[in-house]
């Protein structure tokens, strides 16, 4: 065919008349008609696209988490919310770019973020305003609301910072007075740390980044005859609108859900042991001592029977009961002096021998000294 | 005034000594999964309509159906139907984990037939929840993934901790043919096992197991083992 009986619409000519070109600097959609003469003619539409090619995919893309609003918890000590539009804080945000992949629009994620609030309250639930106390003996000891004495203070502060009997129950000390405000924030922060671990929060943005760029609910034919998916921008605007953004609120949502159900007892069981150093060093003073005066005789022997103990120190007389470890020793309270209780105490003949504890417990604490059982 | 967070985690105030912490009566639990539906879209919340929702497809909605439906208000026979239907299906593992518990959370527990088979193929957490609430059943038979985690030492400290607070709903149970599973020692056992920085937590688990004094080796009749991974 001789190319010279070609005329041509629109594009610019190439090397000979059989060849047309477009530009490929800017993105354009252009008709190239081909004509021979006035009754035949051919067209073809061509597209330039604004689009790069696609980077390689993986779990690559930076994730981070801060604290987004500080917040004041009316009705808990603390409080963090990761979601729902309180506080401020909605779904994590992320930035991708779309690619152009043979003849479909693909995607690559740049980065997550999403911002959490959080904060603590000293005056939760109404108050009255708690008194921090982060080290358990301080002179002069807070006095907290409401609290006539020091010995009523010391009391009040051990009872609420006492873990004793909630391991693993999900609860913490219960703080009406006294608060250990680091503890609390660290609380609050093992919240942090566990939500968005690599088990649950970015296990779930990892997902979130394949499903981005590699399910085929993402990759979507370049039509440019399309509103939707004609130029990057739009395309970009399109997949997020109408499938990445549900997607990553299920995701996010999902990670709640995994998480929740241990949250509590979980981020308890590693925050409660911190109140025990504190707990343990706040005064005492009227705990029952025995190691001033001691236990009379503090050998028992085998077959002892209904024979008396007598026990000397400070401050025994607030509703004692006494205990001895172990098996073969039985023990009950005679009388009760200021300074001194008397037992009535029997040792079984096979009662194992050697060094057992006797506990008295009054209503300010407990105190033990050894008792011995020997032939 | 109405409490709207999605979804929250809170210092919990007060300490009843012996009652522990219940996720499924937590009523901010409820109002967080409510606000959920609510915000996307679903106004009526009521048994029938958390029952469509529950079988919609929409995963983080049907687990707050799930466990809406074990809230006290809800027509009980009709959510244990539905959500042991839904269980059934299986089509996710964190969906099964709230529909299990919900399951449980109302007494009903012909479910852990069905989940006992499909533990293999959950994910870590989920093994460990679906256990969890298989325990509440009295069905003891998630216990070897449960065991695995606490036994492993490639296990990070979430999914090990997820693995203890399962196990402390684990009680001697009895297995029949006069045999009985021995949470006591189990953990007893374990003791040995894990690793030496992670003893005092288990030993804290064991000083609560109430009531069962074995300790000797286990005694029930058999228990499953953990398949090989395939």
């Amino acid at each position: 065919m001789d190319p010279s009986i070609l005329t041509w619409t629109n594009g610019t000519p190439g090397s000979t008349n059989l060849q047309r070109l477009v530009p490929r600097s800017t993105a354009s959609n252009t008709t190239i008609r081909a004509s021979i003469g006035t009754s035949q003619a051919g067209t073809v539409l061509v597209h330039v696209v604004d689009a790069t090619d696609a980077p390689s995919s993986g779990n690559n893309a930076p994730k981070s988490w801060s604290l987004g609003n500080s917040i004041v918890p009316p009705n808990d000590p603390g409080l963090t919310v990761f979601g729902g539009g309180n506080y401020g804080i909605t779904d994590p945000t992320y930035q991708f770019t779309p690619h152009v992949s043979g003849n479909r629009w693909v995607f690559r994620l740049g980065e997550i973020s999403h911002r959490y609030a959080q904060g603590i309250n000293s005056a939760w639930g109404g108050g009255p305003v708690r008194q921090n106390l982060p080290v358990g003996n301080v002179l002069p000891f807070p006095i907290g609301a409401g609290i006539q004495t020091t010995q009523q203070a010391y009391d009040t502060a051990r009872s609420d910072l006492d873990t004793s009997g909630l391991a693993n129950t999900g609860f913490g000390p219960s703080r009406t007075r006294y608060w250990v405000q680091t503890i609390t924030q660290n609380h609050e922060t093992e919240h942090v740390n566990r939500f968005y671990s690599a088990t649950f929060w970015q296990q779930e943005m990892n997902a979130f980044e394949t499903y981005l760029e590699t399910n085929a609910a993402t990759a979507k034919d370049f039509n440019c005859f399309s509103p939707s998916w004609a130029d990057a921008n739009t395309a970009k605007s399109t997949i997020q609108s109408t499938v990445l953004d549900a997607e990553m609120a299920a995701r996010h949502g999902r990670a709640n859900d995994r998480e929740l159900l241990d949250s509590e007892v979980e981020t308890h069981r590693i925050t409660n042991p911190q109140y025990v150093p504190i707990y343990s060093a706040i005064p005492n003073p009227l705990a029952p001592q025995i190691n001033v005066g001691g236990i009379l005789p503090s050998t028992v022997r085998r077959g002892d029977s209904n024979k008396y103990l007598e026990i000397y120190g400070l401050y025994l007389d607030a509703s004692p009961s006494v205990a001895v470890s172990g098996t073969g020793v039985t023990v009950m309270i005679e009388y009760v002096g200021k300074y001194q209780v008397n037992v009535k105490y029997s040792v079984s003949t096979d009662a194992p021998l050697g060094q057992r504890t006797l506990t008295l417990t009054t209503a300010y604490g407990t105190s033990g000294q050894p008792i011995t059982v020997s032939n | 005034m109405r409490f709207l967070l999605f979804f929250i985690l809170c210092l919990v105030a007060t300490a009843p000594a012996v009652e522990p912490y219940d996720f499924w009566s937590d009523k901010r639990i409820a109002e967080s999964f409510t606000a959920r539906l609510e915000k996307l879209g679903y106004s009526s919340l009521d048994t029938w309509n958390l029952v469509w929702v529950l079988h919609e497809g929409r995963t983080d909605a049907a687990t707050a159906a799930a466990y809406l439906l074990a809230q006290p208000g809800s027509n009980q026979d009709l959510a244990k139907k539905e959500l042991h239907l839904e269980l059934t299906r299986w089509r996710d593992p964190v969906l099964a984990m709230y529909a299990g518990g919900a399951l449980a959370t109302l007494g009903s527990c012909e479910w852990t037939e069905v989940a006992v088979a499909r533990l293999e193929e959950a994910g870590e957490t989920e093994q460990i929840g679906i256990a969890r609430e298989m325990a509440r059943c009295k069905d003891f038979r998630g216990w070897p993934w449960v065991k695995h985690h606490l036994v492993s030492k490639t296990s990070v400290d979430v999914v090990f901790g997820s693995a203890l607070s399962a196990s402390d709903h684990f009680e001697m149970m009895d297995t029949g043919k006069g045999r009985r599973f021995s949470m006591a020692a189990e953990l007893a056992e374990l003791l040995d096992a894990v690793a030496p920085e992670r003893r005092v937590q288990v030993q804290r688990s064991l000083e609560k197991v109430q009531g069962d004094t074995w300790r000797g080796k286990p005694n029930y009749d058999r228990l499953p083992t953990l398949p090989e991974k395939k």
